[in-house]
């Protein structure tokens, strides 16, 4: 019951910071209550021995009954898979408290800097409560509840606390993009809640319709009704829509870019760290255990709409100057990788894409944060205007080289470990056929071109010499502190990932279509 | 005729109460706003707890008017929005407030006498003079606002056009009575298939959307809500709609109407369809904050209507939480404001901006009540347009749910503005310092309270009704 407590501790928070206008307790206090949610779902893991015992099934609780009428409650459930979810977006969450310690050398007066801190806490500590009641939701709405309650803070984080960036404006649609001011906060805020909310109404038209055909919203009823109920293409089409939006999914990836420029440091990392894998978690939940055989019939589609991810992705970080943008891009070359992961329908490739979303998880909020510390100490992110950072920040180039060859997918780090996996799973289900070998070209073809723009940046950026020498700045203990432990859990990944596979166990099989 | 007083001692009540305050104006020399809030709540806590005593369904004064269960919560409703607004009139320091007092409480008084028998009506000479009763002290009221020239240009309108409803209704009764040759209001006994019947209801109904402010008949709202003295909109913006609507949702679905009039039910579809779509999209371009929020009402009285074509025992307490929602979220959101515009006709929205820094209490109320209007999870407002998109989904299919859902997005997007306005830095304009007195900050915190206590577990209504 007690992890259940990570839904409720942010609230403490959140009114803590209300009330409270103490500099210490702004800045040290979320972090302290992300840690012990962390320490309990750690707790959480040893005490129903996880690791290394099969006789976990999972934790089901109803608190209360919504709507008695169309089976809505307030019910949550704790597999297997959630809990390595949970453990993933409270490191985000935490890392992200990290990034918004330094905000106040923003050039401002102390005081606003500390309302604005106060501020952006508290939404990142609504967002925390968004994102776990997401993931161990076990009703249609109640998924749909907390989706909202961590969407709704990301428009407003943006809008008020965001970076205006410069961008050129050409192609035949100048005339009509000049009037939208692209690249200002408020374009990227406004991309970003437009395409999230049109998201979010196409999601819930979808659970609506799936709850109210199915005569209950509760997940585990309806998975065991009969498939033909529940297999109706519209609902399919608006779920794929609206998850494949929020994961950015080709044909709806361009709020990403824009959204992760002109946000803040915290606001990329929750972005990549964890929001982005709301639709993959919506894929986990929902399309793929409750409508089975219509997802198997589309899985072709989805496979192409993942490779053109990985390959679109990829070709488009090569071209960008902002460190930013880079990241953007890539992390979209990799959310491709989950998506087919998923649709390759064995143990190892989907244990490849769990294995995926935590891994890139961390290795994008660890590059992300590198990159928020390189503008806080140089004023700028564009590959163009960096040079010698080697020189003049070891520390801090040291981490951004790591987390570039994490995301590479060097051995010994996460990243290796889940890209082996989904290629190995890829190749056991479509071996024999000429779509086989086509389909794991495509992943390594994503992990050379991922080595190309990932060393161009830290070529350019860190190694090429200056002409003059530069004084050094470097990372602050509080900055180190978190990148280390980012540092830590990639490598523990990518050194013992047995552990993650005794947690998953033999979760796989909720996840394998007929 | 003792239970004839028995069953109408509320409103009785309540027009004994607004007498007491004329004559307490008129005589009494000192204190005259104090001893007005004592008689005014004293009033409606008395006929609340006679309502509560009330029970079962009764028809009677020639079942030209019924009392129920559903008129009951209603008029639950109706009584504690009004004592709301009522005291935050009251209470506040406007100096118009302390001129007029006993003319405002009065006139008000009289209208909730009207908004009460409009519920229970079911004859239409009782419906036209309790909707008459209703509305004719809203005209004056307006004519009362900070700004003489357009406060009367606002009442002269809405004057006229509400005139001109009241003519669609008589002459809708007219109509009816030479269909039917009675006036008790029964629909299901007009011909369907004659042409004076058909006009009848047409003509009822363009009435019933002039009064709650439907599309087409909507273009007094902007006016009437900018001219308007800024404290009479708490009132102005819920008893009057939320009267009007449950009246037609109880005469609709009172009678088995839509057996013989199913084509009715497209007709009230479009009107409400037309009324979430086009409102919303006005609603986009208005700089002014009393025209924003006037038009932001449309969609939702198009919403409220589309109870009047479902079941009524399914959507019973459905009713009663998008009521709810809707009484708690405006009366929070215009008194507060209220307290902020100071009765400026000419409030733009941008003159938000930087109001988190300046009163903090307020604008977290501001934001509550417009997250709750947006319709954001946790706050009552989802459950209300939950529950609609799931009632018009089980009833009418995906086509129809739709428009909701069109309406519902574009709605985020002004309500979200609003908030970012008053969240963010700048603040050019600065906005006069706002007091508040104990008691309406009271009544704010309780009116967030309810909103969050709903938003929470909305099954707790259902304990009131």
């Amino acid at each position: 019951m007690s992890v259940f407590f990570v839904l409720i501790l942010p609230l403490i928070s959140i009114i803590t910071l209300c009330l409270n206008n103490n500099r210490n307790v702004i800045r040290y206090l979320p972090i302290l209550i992300s840690t012990l949610s962390l320490g309990i779902i750690f707790q959480f893991v040893f005490k129903n021995q996880l690791i290394s015992e099969s006789t976990f099934d999972s934790l089901y609780v109803n608190f209360y009954s919504l709507l008695p009428i169309f089976d809505v409650n307030m019910s949550f459930k704790i597999d297997r898979i959630s809990v390595l979810l949970l453990f993933l977006s409270q490191i985000t969450i935490i890392t992200a408290f990290f990034s918004t310690l330094k905000i106040a050398s923003n050039g401002q007066s102390l005081d606003e800097s500390y309302t604005r801190l106060k501020q952006i806490n508290i939404w990142i500590s609504f967002i925390s409560i968004g994102i776990c009641g997401l993931i161990i939701s076990s009703n249609l709405f109640v998924f749909f509840l907390f989706y909202e309650v961590a969407a709704v803070p990301i428009f407003l984080m943006i809008s008020t606390w965001g970076y205006n960036l410069k961008r050129e404006v050409s192609g035949p649609f100048q005339k009509i993009l000049k009037h939208f001011n692209v690249g200002t906060r408020e374009y990227g805020s406004y991309k970003i809640t437009i395409y999230l909310f049109v998201a979010s109404i196409l999601i819930f038209f979808g659970l609506a319709i799936l709850g109210i055909s199915a005569g209950s919203f509760e997940i585990m009823n309806i998975s065991n009704l009969d498939s033909y109920k529940i297999n109706s293409n519209l609902v399919f089409w608006l779920l794929l829509i609206g998850f494949g939006t929020h994961s950015a999914l080709w044909p709806f990836h361009t709020w990403a870019p824009d959204g992760h420029g002109t946000a803040p440091t915290a606001g990329s990392i929750i972005f990549a760290g964890i929001l982005m894998k709301i639709g993959v978690i919506g894929f986990i939940k929902i399309l793929i255990p409750l409508m089975n055989e219509i997802t198997l019939d589309y899985s072709n589609l989805i496979i192409t709409l993942a490779s053109i991810n990985i390959v679109y992705g990829a070709f488009t970080a090569l071209r960008q100057d902002d460190l930013k943008y880079v990241a953007a891009y890539a992390s979209l070359s990799h959310i491709g990788y989950i998506f087919l992961a998923l649709m390759t329908n064995n143990k190892t490739g989907i244990d490849g894409a769990i294995f995926q979303i935590i891994s890139h998880g961390l290795i994008i909020c660890l590059l992300f944060f590198t990159v928020g510390v390189i503008y806080r100490i140089k004023g700028t992110r564009l590959i163009s205007e960096l040079n010698s950072m080697l020189d003049s920040s070891p520390i801090l180039s040291s981490f951004f080289i790591f987390s570039a060859f994490a995301s590479i997918g060097f051995p010994l780090t996460s990243g290796f470990v889940s890209e082996f996996m989904i290629i190995n799973g890829i190749y056991k289900s479509f071996e024999p056929t000429n779509l086989g070998i086509l389909l794991i070209c495509i992943p390594t073809l994503g992990i050379l071109l991922t080595t190309v723009y990932m060393f161009r940046a830290v070529k350019d950026c860190f190694i090429t010499l200056a002409n003059k020498i530069q004084q050094i700045i470097d990372m602050d203990k509080d900055e180190i502190i978190i990148c280390f432990v980012l540092c830590f859990f990639i490598l523990f990944i990518g050194l013992f990932p047995s552990i993650i596979q005794d947690i998953l166990n033999e979760s796989y099989k909720g996840l394998v279509m007929k | 005729m003792g239970n004839l007083i028995h069953n109408l001692l509320p409103e009785i009540l309540i027009i004994i109460s607004s007498f007491l305050v004329l004559f307490n104006s008129l005589f009494n020399t000192k204190k005259i706003k104090e001893v007005n809030i004592y008689i005014s709540s004293a009033g409606i806590i008395l006929a609340l707890t006679f309502l509560f005593m009330q029970a079962g369904t009764i028809s009677f004064m020639n079942n030209s008017l019924i009392n129920s269960e559903y008129t009951k919560s209603i008029k639950i409703l109706i009584l504690i929005s009004s004592f709301i607004s009522l005291c935050f009139i009251n209470f506040g320091k406007n100096e118009l407030i302390n001129k007029f007092s006993g003319e405002y409480t009065f006139l008000i008084l009289i209208s909730i006498t009207g908004s009460l028998l409009l519920v229970s009506a079911r004859e239409f000479f009782t419906l036209i003079i309790s909707l008459e009763l209703l509305s004719i002290p809203i005209y004056l009221i307006t004519a009362m606002g900070g700004n003489p020239k357009v406060a009367i240009e606002g009442a002269t309108k809405l004057f006229f056009f509400g005139t001109v409803s009241t003519v669609l209704i008589i002459f809708s009764a007219v109509l009816y009575f030479a269909g039917t040759g009675t006036t008790l209001i029964n629909f299901s006994e007009l011909d369907s298939t004659d042409l004076i019947s058909m006009l009848s209801l047409f003509f009822f109904f363009l009435s019933i959307c002039f009064k709650s402010g439907l599309i087409p008949m909507h273009f007094w709202l902007s006016d009437t809500y900018q001219s308007a003295p800024s404290n009479l909109l708490p009132y102005l913006s819920t008893v009057p709609k939320i009267a009007v609507i449950s009246m037609l949702i109880g005469l609709i679905n009172y009678n088995s109407f839509f057996e013989s009039f199913s084509s009715m039910k497209n007709i009230i579809f479009i009107f409400s369809a037309c009324s979430i779509i086009y409102g919303s999209i006005l609603t986009l371009k208005q700089n002014n904050l009393f025209r924003l929020l006037a038009y932001s009402g449309i969609p939702h009285a198009g919403m409220m209507v589309i109870f009047s074509i479902i079941n009524i025992e399914l959507s019973y307490s459905f009713i009663f939480i998008y009521f709810c929602f809707y009484i708690f979220s405006n009366l929070a959101l215009y008194m507060t404001l209220s307290f902020i515009t100071n009765n400026q006709y000419s409030f733009l929205a941008d003159n938000l901006k930087g109001l988190y820094k300046d009163s903090p209490y307020i604008s977290i109320i501001l934001i509550v009540s417009i997250l709750s209007l947006a319709g954001v999870p946790l706050t009552a407002g989802f459950w209300g347009k939950f529950n609609l998109i799931i009632l018009t989904y089980a009833s009418y299919g995906a086509f129809y749910t739709s428009f909701i859902l069109i309406g519902a997005a574009i709605g985020f997007y002004y309500y979200l503005r609003i908030i970012k306005l008053i969240l963010s830095d700048k603040n050019i304009n600065s906005l006069n310092k706002i007091d508040i007195s104990i008691q309406n900050k009271i009544l704010l915190g309780f009116c967030i309270l309810i909103i969050i206590i709903i938003g929470l577990n909305p099954n707790l209504i259902s304990y009131l009704i």
